[in-house]
Parts: structure tokens; C-alpha cells; sequence
């Protein structure tokens, strides 16, 4: 790494003051990809990169909790439009609140925090539009006849849906426990409750996917 | 907790617990003594098995680079004190793709209507003339000279003016989710080098 050291001489003395600069190499803004480095550091390293604004450290993030994040706001809403506009909204929240990231939990589970809040309001303001089961894509279908793949993706839309009927807390306790294997306790955490609570409502929200299920959803 | 006694049976909390495979040395000894308790449990097991079964469809492959784009798009704009709808940027884009769509499939639903308008109407003329004779004609004898064609100047005249809403009213324009099905029925090597291209565009600067 280069150094630019320069110095002047402080008025009144014969002390220099130094001033050291650091310049960063040229690797690093140009030739190497901005992310080098990023992926070696920790999740509390990571966002203080970020809020030095360290190039590339936010889009690792984004990155590496997309999918999940994306998957989180998809059972809470059913369908991909509103699940993209929500893990969209749900990154940029959480850029935002980069500066309260403490590390006291994973960046995951601050993630979920953030989607839960934001779906819970986003499904409050709009409603629900569930996707039509005819827009299943992209699901690996090697080993399977249509006539089963079209059974296995009718019966998960039938779940999707009933999970997105389900009431707001027992919903978010139960795709959190069950699709994001989180901890009753971080699952307390996040939604402000007890764990006790939480038991509570992924046992009711089991019974009532049960009865939605075998209502037909109509 | 309430299940110390056989007659008290398990609450909602140690009923999961059991359906989870985490049975405390009580819930144990109560379950082994309590018909009703485990018939919970199982009811239990059994709606888990129920909830696997709901996948989340997994989004095109090209989805995620774009998800990180608008991602990145919305963070710059809001670095940049532009305040901008959560989807914005994302409707730009895909406003422009839907044109893009709407173009390439009006232009090549009307060069097919063309070609087989003159196909049929050359083959009728020569069947009414001349019952089938014997001349080799060429695929470019049947098809008029798309750049002299008055008809297609007619189109393309008519379509210079046209906006979005008025392809929309047009019945020009085809669904919101066109485009990913486009996509899904691309090859491996056709969505590579989408990919490649979407990538080059939004590089450039003030994409």
C-alpha cells in the first residue's frame, strides 16, 4: 500500500507535524473487483464497511440474504410482485438502519426483523392477491411426470395461500419457525413477544393451516 | 406448565415441543399414559408435513442480478436526495422491455401476416390462372421487398407516434409477467448471453 507522507514544520518550533496519507492502491479502485477482501471479513465487519462506505460491502449483504429475504416476504404475500417490491423495500430499510446494527443478532435475523415489519404492513395497507398456481416456474421437474408436478404445484400454492390467510401473528411465528429455522426465542425476539407466545401461535397457526387445508380454500 | 398429572393434559407449548422432537422427561411420561395428548401431537406432525409442502416458486434466474440492481438504484437515488417510489426504477426498466416486447412481437406478427397474406393471395391468383404449373417459384418470389412494402410504411408510420398506453389500448402490449416467460422458455446459452447483454446496458451510464 502506498503511503504519501509530507511534512510541515508546526509555527514557532523546529517540530515537523506528519501528515501521513494513505492511498489506497490502484488495485482497489480499478483492476480488482470492489468486493475483494469483503467476503473473508464478519458480519459486524461487514456492515462497518458498509457505513464507511466501503464499495461493494452492501451489495455482499444484499447478495448473500436476497434469497432468503425474498422467500420471507413470498409466504407473507403469495405472490412474486409484491414479494419483489418487498425484499426491495426491506434491503433499502435496512441500509438505512445500518448505523443501529448492534451484532447482537445475526444480520439474518435482523433482516427478518426488518421483512416482518414490512410485510405485516404492506399486507395490512393492500390485501392479499394471492399468484394463480399457473405461475409456478422454474422448479426442477426432471424426475417428475406433468400430471405429478402439477399436483405437487397445486398443493403448494393451496399452502402458500392458506399460510397467507392466516392470522398476522401466527403467520409470521410460523414461516419464520418452520421455512427460516429460527429459534423460538430469536422468533421472540423479532416479533416483540414471548417464547411462550410464540409456541402458542405456531401451534395454532399448524391448526389452522390444517383446517384451511382441508376447507379447499374457497 | 399443566402437565404434571395425567389428568392435566399438555399445553400448547409442550405439545409442540413434543411435535418438534423436543420432549421434556414429563411431557414423556405424560404422553405414554395420554390417548388424547398424543393424538395432538400427531395432528401436530401431521400440519408440518402440510406446511413443507409450501415451496416458494423460484423466480428466474436473470431475477437476483436485477434485485440487486434495483437494490443499488434505489440506495444511489436515495444518496442522492431523489425521493423515488420503491418501484420506480424497476417500472422504467421494465417499461422499456415492454416496449422492446411489444415492438419485436407487433413487428414479427405483422412480417408473418404479410408473408402469408401474399403467399395465400399469389397462390390463389396462380391456382385461379393456371391450375398448378410446373414453375419453380423461390420463397423470394413470394415474399414483396419489406422495405418497398407501402403497407409496412403504413404500419411503421402509424406506429411512430405510438406511446405505452396506446399500444395498451392497441392490444399491442401482452401481460405483466411476458417477459419472464420469455425468459423461462430461453435456452441455457440465450439466457447466458441475455445476461451478458442486460449486464452491458445496465453498466452504461444512465441506464
Amino acid at each position: 500500500m502506498d503511503r504519501a507522507i509530507a511534512w510541515t514544520t508546526i509555527p514557532g518550533t523546529s517540530k515537523p507535524a506528519w501528515d501521513l496519507t494513505v492511498v489506497r492502491p490502484e488495485s482497489q479502485t480499478s483492476g480488482e473487483p470492489a468486493s475483494a477482501g469483503l467476503s473473508e471479513l464478519s458480519e459486524v465487519e461487514l456492515v462497518t464497511a458498509c457505513l464507511d462506505g466501503r464499495t461493494g460491502a452492501f451489495d455482499l449483504i444484499v447478495e448473500r440474504h436476497r434469497r432468503s429475504v425474498y422467500q420471507l416476504c413470498y409466504r407473507f404475500v403469495a405472490n412474486h410482485e409484491d414479494a419483489s417490491d418487498l425484499t426491495q423495500d426491506v434491503f433499502l430499510r435496512a441500509y438505512r438502519g445500518l448505523k443501529n446494527f448492534r451484532g447482537q443478532s445475526s444480520i439474518a435475523t435482523w433482516l427478518y426483523r426488518i421483512g416482518v415489519n414490512v410485510c405485516l404492513n404492506r399486507v395490512t395497507a393492500k390485501g392479499l392477491e394471492t399468484e394463480p398456481i399457473e405461475a409456478e416456474r422454474h422448479v426442477d421437474t426432471t424426475l417428475e411426470s406433468p400430471r405429478e408436478r402439477l399436483i405437487r404445484e397445486e398443493r403448494a400454492a393451496q399452502v402458500r395461500t392458506a399460510i397467507a390467510r392466516l392470522p398476522e401473528k401466527q403467520r409470521a411465528a410460523l414461516i419464520l419457525r418452520m421455512y427460516h429455522d429460527l429459534s423460538h426465542q430469536e422468533i421472540a425476539d423479532i416479533v416483540g413477544s414471548s417464547v411462550g407466545a410464540v409456541k402458542a401461535n405456531v401451534f395454532h397457526a399448524l391448526q389452522n393451516l390444517k383446517k384451511l387445508m382441508s376447507g379447499g380454500l374457497r | 406448565m399443566r402437565h404434571r398429572h395425567l389428568t392435566d393434559h399438555l399445553d400448547e407449548a409442550a405439545l409442540l415441543d413434543v411435535a418438534e422432537g423436543l420432549p421434556s422427561e414429563h411431557t414423556a411420561a405424560h404422553l405414554a399414559g395420554c390417548e388424547r395428548c398424543r393424538a395432538q401431537v400427531e395432528e401436530l406432525r401431521s400440519a408440518m408435513h402440510l406446511a413443507e409442502d409450501g415451496t416458494v416458486p423460484e423466480p428466474s434466474p436473470l431475477f437476483w442480478d436485477h434485485l440487486s440492481a434495483r437494490v443499488r438504484e434505489a440506495i444511489a437515488e436515495e444518496a442522492t436526495g431523489e425521493r423515488v417510489s420503491v418501484s420506480s426504477g424497476w417500472a422504467a426498466r421494465l417499461w422499456s422491455w415492454q416496449m422492446v416486447t411489444a415492438a419485436v412481437a407487433a413487428a414479427a406478427i405483422i412480417i408473418v401476416a404479410v408473408n402469408r397474406h401474399s403467399t395465400s393471395g399469389t397462390n390463389a391468383a396462380q391456382s385461379a390462372v393456371a391450375p398448378a404449373p410446373a414453375i419453380a417459384t423461390t420463397p423470394g418470389d413470394l415474399t414483396p421487398s419489406i422495405d418497398n412494402d407501402p403497407s409496412l410504411s403504413f404500419i411503421a408510420d402509424l406506429a411512430g407516434d405510438l406511446d405505452w398506453d396506446d399500444a395498451v389500448e392497441a392490444g399491442l402490449t401482452s401481460g405483466a409477467d411476458a417477459v419472464e416467460r420469455v425468459v423461462q422458455d430461453m435456452s441455457d446459452d440465450e439466457r447466458r448471453e441475455l445476461r451478458r447483454v442486460l449486464q452491458e446496458e445496465m453498466g452504461r451510464p444512465g441506464a
